[in-house]
């Protein structure tokens, strides 16, 4: 199978690159300085899709590649419309990825930091900060799968559960209103993340089909959808409330990752299950069609 | 003692207004000076409007309705010479009840008598309308069509003004406020709050939002009603046509918004329209956005994806809601431009044509110049992507590096100057994946430390040195 992977980037890895937070004794960064492929092409750019194949942009020129493509675009954070922040619109309101980049790059953004959104994602970057910067508050409605709050306070980092709701700040960000509490800060980092399918591919892998918390499942993932690939046959469709990846799968591989925590008990085809890890692997019968519920 | 510079003519104000009459003054054999407060052009009022080229505009006696449907199709051709992209449209006003579907025939005839012919009008019947604009409503009864509209990139045509004007010898002073006017003989002194002043014979006073404030210098005296209006972006357009809901009781500070879209494709909605006490709060109210996704949600069944981001913007209302273009009441060298709200924007070659009458009138001498350098174009990725030939730092809004650097050679020396000039860190993601690389690709091209590169200006920094 002729394979060509195309990066964007200047190198391969996004996020997991400068990643040094374990999840279970793993981490991305030593993760990702493993693998040795082949075919990578960095620099180039996908820019748009269709049904056989996808058009590169680069410095020798954009040209279309023929073949499968799947998107491995990673995640994107919502919006501060989809978050509901309002107010002013001053320096100093990132987006996770771009304050990851920055810090790993040896730039410092702030001294008085807030962080929404709890995930192994917002978390690894508040593990750098904290390191750096005079406070870091990470602020959150929901938890993440894997992380506890006591990780983070143990990093001496302020864990405040609530809602962003106004950025206040001319030039800078001068403080962030979270609920109705007036926090001095002078950065805000959007770290509230959403799948994202930016060019309509079929095949979606990672981050960009759900948010997925552990690098090795990641790795997994992948594996569940490079199999489908390779051995064909007929589809499973999966009809499933919770967030799941892939969203197709071959009946001869017949497993998907969900996205939910420990201890959820699952109903798949009338069966129940009792999930013992987070992110778990299910094995699906071989039906045509598979009905996974939560109970 | 330092040499002062003369000028025939400076223009206070580097917006929309001031830029189009220094265009068209540019076609003479004159010295020319255009300041403004801000670092970089057009981020007054004419940087938080939705970009459109109006032609209704009530009532249609008034002065800002003459020079729309005067400057309306004068804005697109100086568009087409400077190589601004825009794209042709159409208005559909909404019929959303009983009421309306009766009223259409005879608002109809109404825009048919006012638009005399120069811009077309049709009533839409319901079916055609779900052909024509499938994602419409289907609440919507009918709808009265009227042409003539475009929506444009007016970053650009504000940038391409400028940089016409600057290959073309106008001279530009950024970032400073004009805050002394003295009356000599046969000039008139300009100081700005950096320490400079400046001699000239003619002044024009195109200072949008704070122009009443450079009007009071004059000893003339106009105080406007702070109008904000806020728009939404989404990811997608829903409609090739915009979309207004009909009004029978027309509200004269505000065409009442619409469901739009920009030139690149994005969804634009909005604006509402709110009283404010201060120029300086551009701030956004959870009730600016509700208002207008429950106001513009009702005219179409598709879903405009993802809210990327709201801006806003504050027009300056006078008392009379309409423009005014007068000599001072000291002086006929003098030239207010007064109460540039919308449709100021479509508006603009028509206010540029009556200032330079006034001058005229007031002496001013109009001599052609053969010598007109036209401006060079600014080659985008995004035009023809599958000929591009350059590395994509933005995959979004798909903008190269090469249109960063650019961007900076062109003058841009701000986050927010680059942004407006490219497209950059203005997509879906909002800089997420590009803010680190765009930041050292300015710096670089700048030759300055990242943390010297700010947003828009002032204290607004991005990054420290660590």
């Amino acid at each position: 199978m002729n394979t060509i992977i195309v990066e964007k980037d200047r190198e391969v890895g996004g996020f997991y690159k400068y990643d040094e937070y374990p999840v279970n004794n793993v981490r991305g960064r030593d993760l990702i300085s493993q693998f040795a492929i082949n075919n990578i092409m960095c620099n180039m750019a996908a820019f748009s899709y269709d049904k056989d194949g996808v058009w590169v942009a680069s410095r020798e020129g954009s040209r279309k590649i023929h073949g499968t493509v799947i998107a491995a675009n990673g995640f994107r954070e919502k919006t501060v419309l989809e978050l509901g922040i309002y107010g002013f619109r001053p320096s100093g309101v990132f987006y996770l990825y771009s304050a990851w980049e920055l810090i790993n790059k040896g730039y410092s953004i702030g001294d008085k930091v807030i962080i929404y959104g709890f995930n192994h994602y917002s978390i690894s970057l508040a593990s750098k900060l904290s390191k750096t910067c005079e406070k870091v508050v990470i602020t959150y409605t929901r938890g993440s799968l894997i992380h506890s709050l006591e990780e983070v306070t143990d990093m001496g980092v302020e864990v405040l559960k609530g809602r962003v709701k106004k950025v206040l700040g001319s030039e800078r960000v001068s403080s962030v209103m979270i609920d109705e509490r007036e926090l001095i800060a002078d950065t805000l980092i959007l770290a509230e993340l959403s799948p994202w399918n930016q060019l309509g591919v079929e095949n979606i892998v990672g981050n960009a089909a759900m948010i997925l918390e552990d690098p090795m499942k990641i790795v997994e993932a992948s594996r569940i959808i490079a199999e489908s690939l390779i051995e064909g046959g007929d589809p499973i469709e999966v009809l499933c409330s919770v967030p799941h990846i892939p969203h197709k799968v071959s009946k001869r591989v017949a497993r998907i990752i969900l996205g939910v925590g420990m201890g959820v008990k699952l109903k798949v085809n009338g069966e129940k299950i009792v999930v013992d890890e987070p992110y778990p692997v299910v094995e699906l019968p071989s039906n045509s069609r598979v009905t996974i519920e939560v109970l | 003692m330092s040499k002062i510079d003369v000028y025939d003519v400076v223009i206070v104000g580097a917006g929309i207004c001031g830029l189009i009459t220094a265009y068209k003054l540019a076609h003479y054999k004159l010295n020319i000076l255009v300041i403004d407060m801000n670092i970089e052009p057009g981020w007054g009022v004419s940087k938080g409007h939705a970009a459109i080229v109006h032609v209704i505009q009530l009532p249609f006696k008034s002065l800002k309705s003459k020079l729309a449907r005067e400057g309306n199709r004068e804005l697109l051709k100086i568009c087409e010479y400077l190589k601004v992209r825009y794209r042709k449209t159409s208005t559909l006003l909404l019929a959303m009840n009983l009421l309306h579907l009766l009223a259409l025939p005879l608002i109809y005839l109404y825009l048919k008598l006012n638009l005399k012919g120069e811009f077309k009008s049709r009533i839409i019947g319901r079916r055609t309308l779900r052909r024509i604009e499938p994602n419409v409503s289907d609440k919507v009864l009918a709808a009265i069509e009227v042409d003539g509209y475009a929506v444009i990139d007016s970053f650009d045509l504000i940038y391409g003004l400028y940089e016409f004007l600057k290959i073309n010898s106008v001279h530009f002073v950024f970032g400073e406020k004009v805050v002394r006017i003295d009356f000599q003989e046969d000039f008139l002194k300009i100081y700005t709050d950096g320490g400079r002043e400046f001699l000239s014979r003619y002044l024009v006073n195109a200072g949008g939002l704070y122009a009443d404030e450079v009007a009071r210098l004059l000893g003339d005296y106009v105080e406007f009603e702070l109008g904000k209006g806020v728009m939404i972006v989404f990811e997608k357009q829903v409609s090739d046509r915009l979309l207004s809901p009909l009004t029978l009781r027309p509200d004269p500070k505000t065409k009442g918004g619409a469901v739009m879209f920009t030139w690149d494709g994005k969804g634009l909605w909005g604006p509402n329209l709110r009283i404010v006490r201060d120029k300086n709060d551009l701030s956004i109210e959870e009730s600016d956005v509700n208002t207008i996704i429950s106001r513009f949600s009702k005219l179409v069944k598709a879903d405009p994806g993802i809210p990327i981001k709201a801006y806003s913007g504050i027009r300056p209302i006078p008392p009379i809601n309409d423009f005014i273009i007068t000599y001072s009441k000291k002086s006929r060298r003098i030239v207010n431009i007064l109460g540039t709200e919308s449709p100021a924007l479509t508006s603009s070659p028509a206010i540029a044509r009556v200032v330079l009458e006034k001058l005229k009138e007031a002496g001013l001498e109009l001599i052609p110049r053969e010598d007109i350098v036209e401006r060079i174009v600014f080659h985008r990725f995004r035009d023809k992507p599958e000929c591009g030939k350059s590395r994509l730092i933005c995959i979004c809004n798909r903008v190269t590096e090469e249109e960063v650097r650019e961007a900076v050679r062109r003058g841009s020396k701000t986050l927010q100057g680059v942004m407006f000039r490219t497209g950059v860190c203005m997509g879906v993601c909002q800089g997420s994946r590009c803010l680190s690389e765009v930041i050292e690709v300015i710096s670089d091209e700048l030759r300055v430390k990242p943390s010297n590169i700010t947003l828009r200006g002032g204290g607004s920094w991005i990054v420290k040195t660590s």
